[in-house]
């Protein structure tokens, strides 16, 4: 008895697919580019990358390769940012025919091929731009830290520890060297923690205390619309916590402009505080609303 | 010796169940040495050592090892899982540490015999179902499956409970065909040394079940309306497996002599409610159910070869077929792999160990594909009838074949990040955020750079390298003895990070700690990092 000729053709067909398979992981292992045009796209990415855009790698798993090569071009203000809005344009670098998701409303402005590699500048359409970074200034010193309890102010002065904590694989976010120190050993520092994406943003840690705040208190913030505000703790250590851990107000002049409050698992929580007035000294106060809480983190910046 | 020679003559297919079982061990052993350690094999190190020191005691003062007080001692570490392996990995260590040129690879060395003993098995199971060519395809199709190599260098227990699910079974599908009391017996014992290496070994009653009624339950039924005595259909390897599994299992798992109940309990606990694990699945890291139902089968198609996976569902129709001889032995596959994936269809069960959870379906998968392949051959030489048809075997092996031994060999040694091109290989799965690699192994890949750059008697924080592990690369000789393995980045000289993206707070704390973000050294697969390393600057 013959066999039905399609489903004899299909079978037949099986070792071809094999050889097909072993072509086609012959293109893919060999695709991506490899540590030499890596480095030979270092030179050319900083010529092309205008100063304050920050380098966006697409796909994203190959920005550790791209850091390597050119350092320069991954600044810890744009690497670690707390949104995307604040910047005018960004430098794409994208392989493999890759787009960021995250560029996808910006045009492309101009671009460049450099070996593998697609290079283009796009523009936020939209910019908002940043008048002061309260994060940059805790980093200059330009910052007073005092513990409040019941309206009674104690200073937690700057200081200088021989190095980093740091918690490793499960512990707590990095402890810099360069710290406030309030009572009971608590900290106040710009250090980093990472989003519901895992993705790294630069921010003031603020270690509370039971009872009372901290707060931080900035005199030569200057005017601009409103200040834009993010909170949230490292992702990964509180990202069971759902109920309000924390609250942050913000006073302008002595004035309330609002509070905003995060839980863990909210993640990088962006917010928003109209100005009104005039401008004047602005405090951020920090407090506990759930015992025990993580390392919170707060990064604010006048837009 | 003459003896055996003169029965493998007259047994070609027994020189080939040998050469496949030397020829995989080999490979094994001589790829071992690029491989570095997981976690996991840390932890087993230290604990095969320390039931070794037991034996060692049981040997010269017995009474003394003997005392529940002392059997506690020694037995206590990792007593979340069984000892069978552990043992093993003790022994080898103990009659084979100068045979080997490394520490390691002695206590390897009983995973690869098993893994290499799964690929043998796979053959003559299939050589005798399927005929020779069947059996050869299907042994090779599993030996060359990039993650099944890669598990099985390991000294770990999932190659080994692949090994034993496929020998248990095969035991237990030989002794409902013979009449031979010893393939009771050795149902029974198997089971107790499945139960001894893994909790797998806890779904194989189920197998057993599903099964029987697939095959018996309609008959059984008939008995049971016709008022005969359908209990004669019960196979008595169950009786074996109930009775002497257990038997061995107890016996050869000394932490189990004393509290057995409570003790019991405990591991099955341990199990049943095991912590959840961060796993990247399609670029969204997972710590907590609802876990993602899909993850199996996508994790399958794309890390096996698609051909094996096609010649599997090709051998699955044929077998499925009313028509089909075998159809016992056929359904005793299909019912394996289906338990060995059935934990997977809830959305409560852990997801952190990859394709690994569900490796004993490979050996049945690969017999399916062994039996396609036969197929796919008889359908081949009805177009080339005049070729030779040992020929067309060939022929159709080596293009079966082929991908996959490149595929595998490619990967090595970052099997846990190999993928298939259906997904793109490693920069497609990278890109659909599938997990790049876990445990903490390739720190070996930038064994150079830190055996280069560290300070003498510098501190290396080793991240997800078990501190077991960092210890046995400096054993081996893989890493400079007067370096230190540490916890603490702040302390560290040169820092690893393994990238999964839930552990991206610990990159950042080295950012934070040495002041720059460039790494100094990557290792990529394929063009996709995988891990990198850090050296502070002075």
């Amino acid at each position: 008895m013959r066999s039905p000729l399609l489903p004899t053709l299909l079978l037949g067909l099986v070792p071809l697919l094999g050889l097909g398979e072993l072509g086609l992981h012959q293109y893919f292992a060999t695709r991506a580019p490899d540590f030499q045009d890596y480095a030979a796209l270092a030179p050319e990415l900083s010529k092309l990358k205008p100063n304050g855009a920050p380098v966006v790698v697409a796909p994203a798993w190959a920005e550790p390769l791209v850091r390597q090569a050119a350092p320069a071009a991954f600044p810890a203000v744009e690497l670690m940012r707390a949104d995307d809005r604040a910047f005018a344009s960004f430098v794409e670098v994208s392989l493999l025919g890759a787009h960021a998701p995250e560029l996808s409303g910006f045009a492309i402005e101009r671009s460049q091929r450099v070996g593998k590699f697609e290079v283009s500048l796009r523009k936020n359409p939209h910019p908002e731009s940043t008048r002061f970074d309260f994060v940059a200034a805790v980093d200059r010193g330009e910052v007073e830290v005092f513990n409040d309890f019941e309206g009674q102010r104690r200073p937690c002065p700057a200081r200088q520890r021989p190095r980093t904590e740091t918690g490793g694989l499960h512990g707590h976010v990095a402890y810099p060297r360069l710290r406030h120190e309030c009572s009971g050993g608590r900290l106040v520092a710009v250090s980093v923690i990472e989003d519901q994406s895992y993705r790294p943003h630069r921010c003031v840690l603020t270690q509370l205390p039971d009872n009372g705040s901290v707060v931080l208190r900035f005199n030569a913030v200057p005017a601009s619309a409103r200040f834009v505000g993010f909170v949230g703790f490292s992702y990964f250590l509180e990202r069971d916590v759902e109920s309000d851990e924390v609250a942050l107000s913000v006073s302008e002049a002595g004035q309330a402009l609002g509070e905003q409050r995060a839980a863990g698992a909210r993640g990088w929580a962006r917010f928003e505080l109209p100005r009104s007035g005039e401008p004047g000294a602005v405090e951020v106060s920090v407090r506990r609303l759930a015992r025990p809480s993580g390392d919170f983190c707060f990064a604010l910046e006048a837009r | 010796m003459k003896r055996v020679t003169a029965w493998l003559a007259r047994h070609p297919d027994a020189w080939l169940s040998v050469a496949l079982f030397v020829g995989y061990l080999s490979l094994l052993l001589a790829t071992s040495g690029s491989l570095g350690f997981m976690r996991d094999e840390g932890f087993y190190f230290s604990a095969a050592r320390s039931y070794g020191a037991w034996f060692e005691l049981l040997w010269n003062r017995p009474g003394e090892a003997l005392s529940p007080a002392v059997v506690d001692r020694y037995w206590a570490v990792n007593h979340e899982h069984p000892s069978l392996i552990k043992s093993l990995f003790a022994l080898s260590n103990h009659w084979f540490s100068g045979v080997f040129p490394d520490t390691s690879s002695s206590f390897r060395f009983p995973a690869m015999v098993l893994s290499s003993l799964a690929v043998a098995l796979t053959f003559a199971w299939g050589r005798r179902v399927l005929g020779r060519a069947g059996g050869l395809v299907a042994a090779l199709s599993f030996a060359f499956m990039p993650h099944v190599f890669f598990h099985a260098h390991l000294a770990c227990f999932d190659l080994p409970v692949a090994a034993l699910w496929l020998a248990t079974s095969y035991v237990y599908v030989r002794s409902l065909e013979s009449k031979h009391r010893g393939w009771l017996l050795a149902a029974g014992v198997a089971y107790g040394l499945l139960l001894d290496t893994k909790h797998n070994s806890w779904i194989f009653p189920f197998a057993l079940l599903l099964h029987f009624a697939l095959t018996e339950g309609l008959p059984l039924l008939q008995d049971v309306a016709r008022g005969a005595a359908w209990w004669r259909r019960l196979p008595l390897a169950w009786l074996s497996m109930a009775m002497l599994g257990p038997v061995v299992f107890f016996a050869l798992w000394p932490w189990l002599w004393r509290d057995t109940a409570l003790r019991l309990r405990e591991y099955v606990a341990f199990h049943t409610g095991h912590e959840y694990y961060n796993m990247e699945f399609l670029g969204r890291t997972y710590w907590k159910p609802p876990m993602p139902r899909g993850y199996a089968w996508l994790m399958t198609l794309g890390t096996v070869p698609l051909v094996t996976l096609v010649l599997a569902l090709v051998g699955g129709v044929a077998a499925a077929r009313k028509s089909a001889e075998n159809r016992r032995v056929y359904a005793f596959w299909a019912v394996s792999i289906a338990m060995s994936y059935a934990p997977w269809l809830s959305s409560g069960t852990p997801i952190f160990g990859g394709t690994k959870h569900w490796m004993t379906a490979y050996p049945f998968l690969a017999l399916f594909a062994g039996l396609g392949f036969t197929r796919v051959v008889a359908a081949v030489r009805t177009f080339k009838p005049r070729l030779p048809s040992a020929a067309v075997g060939a022929a159709c092996a080596a293009c079966v074949l082929l991908g996959p031994l490149v595929m595998t060999l490619h990967a090595h040694p970052f099997g846990l990040s190999a993928y298939t091109p259906l997904v793109g290989g490693a920069p497609g799965a990278a890109s659909l955020g599938l997990n790049r690699a876990f445990w903490g192994y390739t720190t070996q890949s930038l064994a150079p750079l830190i055996n280069q750059r560290a300070p003498r008697r510098g501190v290396v924080y080793v991240h997800d390298t078990a501190l077991q592990s960092f210890a046995m690369f400096q054993e081996d000789g893989r890493l400079r003895r007067d370096l230190r393995g540490s916890l603490d980045i702040g302390a560290s000289d040169v820092a690893l990070f393994h990238f999964e993206p839930h552990m991206s707070r610990v990159e950042q704390q080295i950012w934070v700690d040495y002041g720059f973000f460039a790494p100094d050294a990557i290792a990529a697969f394929d063009g996709v990092p995988i891990a990198w390393a850090y050296v502070r600057k002075r």
